[in-house]
């Protein structure tokens, strides 16, 4: 994505991540999960806050940090990096609220030109999956890295 | 490498943080994975998945 993003740090396994939001509400830490579903070589993407305080991790709260495209720039990054070490395999998101799943929509609609390049993307709408078109209104999105954009 | 040099590249610069690797096995978001794992038992995967690379 050609938005501004954040530098991230990444476990050693690459399936977890955390970077900084740091806006109007000062810097908040946001974690970003890989976890592998029960379908072998589909991975769920799930990202939300950290609590300084507890350690809770919060994906409904609204941060309103004034930087959620450069947060979800951030996340794809994550996707890339996570997609470079496991390169078969499937990402999974959906967003906590039906509003955030729109969000996600719009910004894979607003890069569809760019991420297209990496990757196969993929909506779900009325219970089947097509490749994904902007205007159409998906409940959730499955991606797969292309092998011939993979550096090497 | 500056700020610029980081929005201006697709591949991103990562560092390793040792600490993230406690979260690997931890389903810390529960209720989206249940949701996850609902939707794939129901509607499967595309067709495309279902053919080698």
């Amino acid at each position: 994505m050609k938005y501004e993003k954040y530098e991230f740090n990444a476990g050693e396994k690459f399936m977890s991540y955390d970077f900084e939001s740091d806006g109007p509400k000062g810097k908040i830490t946001k974690l970003v999960q890989y976890i592998e579903t029960e379908l072998k070589g589909f991975y769920n993407l799930a990202f939300g806050d950290k609590d300084h305080v507890t350690g809770e991790i919060d994906d409904f709260v609204i941060t309103n940090n004034g930087d959620s495209k450069k947060v979800l720039s951030t996340v794809v990054s994550t996707v890339y990096s996570f997609t470079d070490k496991y390169p078969n395999s499937w990402i999974y998101a959906i967003g906590s609220t039906k509003v955030r799943t729109r969000l996600y929509r719009i910004g894979i609609a607003n890069n569809l030109a760019e991420i297209v390049q990496d990757f196969d993307v993929y909506g779900l709408k009325d219970g089947e999956w097509y490749r994904f078109e902007k205007n159409v209104d998906y409940g959730a999105f499955l991606v797969r890295r292309k092998i011939s954009k993979f550096v090497v | 490498m500056n700020k610029n040099d980081i929005n201006n590249i697709k591949y991103p610069v990562v560092k390793i943080k040792k600490s993230l690797d406690e979260y690997n096995d931890k389903i810390i978001f529960k209720e989206k994975l249940d949701k996850a794992n609902e939707m794939l038992r129901t509607y499967g995967v595309p067709k495309d998945a279902q053919k080698p690379r």
